[in-house]
């Protein structure tokens, strides 16, 4: 809560850098929109899937994406700054899990914006294909969208998490984006090879693509373990690497 | 400015300053190449399903493939970094040397041109050993291609100098830089091949200068254009330069005039 109150007094500080977020993340959710659009104008489905359900995965990575860019994002990617001038060490030095600490450093509540522009799409999607919203659907959502971040949070902290080694990477956020950028279309629209590395390597297939599958009754609804476990040993994982690359640290003086 | 006898001496100083940081450049560079790899597998799989589409499955694959070629090629970047350069008041380093600043930047973008071919070559060629294609090259589309390349670099060159310039006026350009990406992705042909658009995206699409950064050039590689669409399409890329290298000079007289030199 105190994390909180003092990121929404920072995020009021500079008000007009908090509406140009806002109008960033409409002008980029547009860029996804009207690309669906004009997809959608040369073809009705895309591997069996119409418009509708389309927009109803990316809204679903777009929830995903704004639960992680609200509590995660700014402070993994202050990571490396924080490795490379030594400033790790006022973090493993408090009583408190270095990871917590990295990691919920800022609530960036400028970016809640992107919450509102993903129930929009929604919205949308529901509009284009109503889907049924019985209340295992509702709460299954949600979940997805929790698991989405959390799949989000594990994978982005796991790939910079390098820096501990290779100083002069201060652009590893862009892999981040590279990769999940897969996660925005349907898992069939790829080749079995990149179905494979994209869901059980690098599994970015699991915070929208499969989760969509589920709720579209297209893949049965035991998967949602599987969904579960994928989001456990990947935060597992990361968390390890984590104390590997520790090991690796050596501080700058503070 | 025009002292060019010290380019070669700055380029030299550019590439080796480049070279700091291959990590960096190895990761933008795949970032470069692994989007349009992607969209290369969803308009594949689309054209699959959908034969009626008017695009042909060779011309889908050498666009996405060349495309990261031509982006890097074309690509400019300098308006953030200036514009934060007035800013901090390092463009005070730039104003003393014997060098016009332009040609600074030209420099900096050219070197580091040179070290990324090394990284995005090999990726490309991957693409092309997992996707063989026969490009169909002809000698005379070739210069026109380079020629419609050059001028491509130079609309994106102009344009982010022109952002840059901005830094006189404005705290922070990145907004702008912003912008000019979402507008780049949209209508520039990257996400959904430029042939597809229709409509009142493609009339935007026409009359911005973004697809006139790649898709334009492919276009003349694969001999796509007619005569009449090769002159408009030229005339269109030298408008879009004069026009944001106009401003540009105006915008650096008048930026200058009201600069106070600080810090630095």
């Amino acid at each position: 809560m105190q994390i909180t109150r003092i990121s929404l007094a920072r995020a009021m500080i500079y008000k007009a850098n908090f509406l140009s977020q806002v109008l960033i993340e409409i002008g980029w959710s547009s860029v996804t929109l009207v690309s669906i659009e004009l997809i959608f104008t040369n073809i009705t489905t895309m591997v069996g899937w119409d418009k509708g359900e389309l927009l109803f995965i990316y809204s679903i990575y777009r929830f995903s994406q704004a639960i992680y860019a609200i509590f995660f994002r700014k402070g993994i990617r202050e990571l490396p700054s924080a490795v490379n001038l030594g400033n790790l060490d006022q973090i493993l030095t408090k009583p408190v899990n270095s990871v917590f600490l990295i990691v919920t450093k800022y609530v960036a509540l400028d970016r809640f914006s992107q919450i509102i522009i993903a129930f929009l799409i929604l919205l949308y999607a529901q509009a284009n294909h109503p889907f049924i919203w019985s209340p295992l659907n509702v709460s299954l959502y949600c979940l997805f969208c929790l698991l989405g971040a959390f799949i989000r949070f594990s994978l982005a902290f796991s790939i910079h998490l390098p820096v501990f080694w290779i100083q002069k990477l201060a652009n590893l956020e862009r892999l981040e984006i590279t990769f999940f950028g897969f996660s925005r279309y349907p898992r069939k629209v790829f080749p079995p090879f990149f179905q494979a590395i994209f869901s059980f390597f690098l599994p970015v297939l699991f915070t929208a693509a499969i989760p969509a599958e589920i709720l579209t009754s297209r893949t049965p609804l035991y998967w949602t373990v599987l969904v579960i476990l994928v989001t456990l040993v990947l935060f597992i994982f990361s968390l390890k690497f984590f104390n590997f690359a520790l090991r690796h640290y050596s501080s700058a003086s503070s | 400015m025009f002292t060019f006898h010290l380019f070669p001496a700055y380029l030299r100083a550019d590439i080796q300053s480049s070279t700091t940081y291959p990590g960096m450049i190895a990761i933008w560079m795949f970032e470069t190449f692994f989007f349009p790899f992607t969209q290369l597998f969803v308009w594949d799989t689309i054209l699959s399903t959908n034969p009626s589409i008017p695009l042909s499955r060779s011309s889908l694959i050498s666009y996405y493939l060349l495309f990261p070629l031509i982006a890097m090629f074309t690509g400019a970047w300098q308006g953030i970094f200036f514009a934060d350069d007035i800013r901090t008041g390092a463009v005070n380093r730039l104003l003393i040397k014997p060098i016009s600043p332009f040609l600074s930047m030209f420099t900096n973008n050219l070197a580091e041109k040179i070290i990324k071919i090394f990284f995005l070559l090999p990726m490309v060629t991957i693409g092309f050993i997992i996707f063989p294609q026969d490009l169909h090259l002809q000698l005379s589309n070739m210069f026109l291609f380079f020629i419609a390349l050059i001028m491509a670099f130079f609309i994106n060159f102009s344009l982010e100098t022109l952002m840059g310039m901005a830094g006189f006026w404005l705290d922070e350009v990145t907004s702008l830089s912003n912008l000019r990406d979402i507008l780049d992705y949209t209508f520039g042909g990257i996400i959904v091949p430029i042939y597809l658009y229709s409509g009142i995206f493609k009339t935007i699409a026409d009359l911005l200068p973004f697809r006139y950064s790649v898709a334009f050039p492919f276009e003349i590689f694969t001999n796509s254009l007619s005569f009449p669409e090769l002159i408009i399409g030229f005339s269109i890329q030298l408008g879009w330069i004069l026009l944001f290298t106009l401003l540009s000079v105006c915008l650096w007289h008048k930026g200058i005039q009201k600069y106070s030199a600080y810090g630095g």
